[in-house]
């Protein structure tokens, strides 16, 4: 009963997009959203495959299917918002299901902009913690998988205010967001270990015609953890026509006990062409979580196939080693659509 | 033996890179001139090469007055628009198509496409706040020269004195 209610509802879902889309069709351009007056409703869907790996069976899901609508008139005051509904079908060996489908609040924020330089943002926003976070939409990524680094160690959201802008101080402006969280997230997603109070910064500049180089510090408490934590990251991204090298780190010490309760990690990738749609990527991850012995070390490969903007069908093959924290590696395989 | 082996992988690494990377790059700017024009009554303040940029990257919303940039673009396969992406981008429209994507799960969309250069003008000239551009000869009162690139790529500040270059002014 549960679950045939749930496929209505995700069958109610896909046909209010399938009509959005038809409605669209004319003038309609993958990636752009669809406007409607002064608002933009848009989105994003992944369905991905993990093969088996130890004791896990191989799983199929369509994870997230995700929901863009902002407002902006215009003039100062602009509002964004992003719904998903992760884990929306799983497909496993001997089971299909909708059960562990959830509606999770991703954004919903206020803009208004005094200037460029000085712009101020109220409500819930991705964590400005190293580049991956912000950007983290499977479409706009290379790989299925996300490095450990970018979402395992911090809150990939917050809840407050954020001043924020693009300082004219270099030829390319020098980007920073600088925001406080009193905790209380807005319909908190029940996977995630959020902040009960944070603050931090984030600078990011173009230093070098090529070279984007950011900084991160974050200071927080988590529901789950019994102490503060503060986090300092580096990353970085070197792009040179359709050649890319990127990478993060970041070290976060806690407060209670000594330097083995430490998390550290960070990740290095190379994206090269192939083809004129299709690009190699090869990816090395360390870390190292909260009281464990070894290093993880990842090793990834993979393929990126682009046949046109806002669309990616990608697979690659990881193998972890030193793995204490069960880290799902093997082969896995992603549809990835912007609209 | 190893050192060879070593030797042939880079130089079959620099053939492949040499081979694939620079294609989209390749195209070389077209000759002529092109004239950055705004909406008359646009308090612009100092307008660089580097302003232009973050205007079209939608990077710079905002002029001097506090008033909303309107940008807008010719399509992406139209001389003028390679030529002024690259002279003031560095790169041809194709290869924005990231960034682009990038900025859209933000809530920012890349400036309005006009099908011609004379939508350009008359957007421009009935806008407020807007910017745009155009074959120097169409210019017209409607509109204020802001900015010319010239032949060569470069990116230069209109003035009194530098007139875009144009053998045949339009009537």
């Amino acid at each position: 009963m549960r679950n045939s209610a749930k496929f209505g509802w995700i069958a109610r879902i896909c046909s209010v997009v399938v009509a959005a889309c038809s409605a669209a069709a004319s003038g309609y351009e993958l990636g752009h959203g669809y406007p409607v007056g002064d608002f933009t409703l848009g989105g994003y869907a992944v369905a991905d495959y993990a093969s088996a790996d130890g004791g896990q069976p191989w799983r199929a899901s369509l994870d997230p299917l995700s929901a863009f609508l902002w407002w902006d008139g215009g003039g100062r005051w602009r509002f964004f918002s992003e719904v998903e509904l992760d884990d929306a079908l799983i497909v496993a060996p001997g089971a299909t299901t909708t059960d562990d489908a959830r509606v999770v609040l991703e954004r919903l924020h206020l803009d208004y902009a005094h200037s460029d330089a000085v712009q101020l943002r109220l409500g819930k926003f991705l964590t400005p913690v190293g580049r991956w976070n912000e950007i983290h939409a499977a479409p706009l990524t290379w790989t299925t998988s996300r490095p450990l680094i970018t979402e395992a160690t911090f809150p990939t959201n917050a809840t407050g205010a954020m001043l924020h802008g693009v300082l004219p101080l270099t030829a390319d402006g020098v980007e920073y967001a600088l925001y406080a969280s009193p905790g209380e997230e807005l319909f908190p997603d029940r996977e995630i270990d959020t902040f009960t109070e944070a603050w931090g910064l984030r600078v990011a500049a173009t230093v070098l015609p090529r070279l984007q180089v950011g900084t991160s510090v974050a200071n927080y408490r988590q529901e789950r953890a019994p102490d503060r934590k503060t986090l300092w990251g580096m990353d970085a991204l070197w792009a040179w026509h359709r050649y890319e090298l990127s990478g993060e780190l970041a070290y976060i010490t806690r407060e209670l006990g000594d330097e083995r309760a430490d998390e550290r990690g960070h990740y290095l990738q190379f994206v090269a062409p192939v083809t004129e749609r299709v690009y190699a990527v090869l990816r090395y991850e360390g870390f190292r979580a909260s009281a464990t012995v070894g290093d993880l070390s990842l090793y990834l490969g993979g393929v990126t196939w682009r046949p046109r903007s806002g669309l990616a069908l990608k697979a690659e093959y990881a193998r972890a080693t030193d793995n204490d924290i069960g880290l799902r590696d093997g082969l896995r395989a992603s549809i990835a659509v912007l609209f | 033996m190893r050192r060879i082996g070593v030797g042939a992988l880079a130089l079959l690494l620099l053939g492949w890179m040499a081979a694939v990377g620079p294609a989209p790059a390749a195209e070389a700017a077209g000759a002529g001139v092109v004239a950055v024009i705004v909406h008359p009554q646009t308090a612009t303040g100092k307008v660089d090469a580097d302003a232009l940029a973050q205007i079209y990257k939608r990077r710079r919303l905002y002029w001097r007055d506090g008033a909303r940039i309107q940008p807008v673009n010719l399509p992406a396969d139209h001389p003028l628009r390679r030529r002024f992406s690259q002279a003031v981008l560095h790169q041809l429209p194709e290869a924005m198509d990231e960034y682009w994507n990038e900025q859209y799960f933000h809530g920012a969309l890349p400036p309005h496409v006009l099908a011609s250069a004379a939508g350009v003008l008359r957007f421009v000239g009935a806008t407020a706040g807007a910017i745009g551009y155009v074959d120097p000869c169409t210019l017209d009162d409607s509109v204020r020269l802001l900015m010319i690139i010239g032949a060569d790529g470069r990116v230069l500040a209109a003035d009194a004195e530098r007139r875009a270059p144009c053998a045949e002014p339009a009537r």
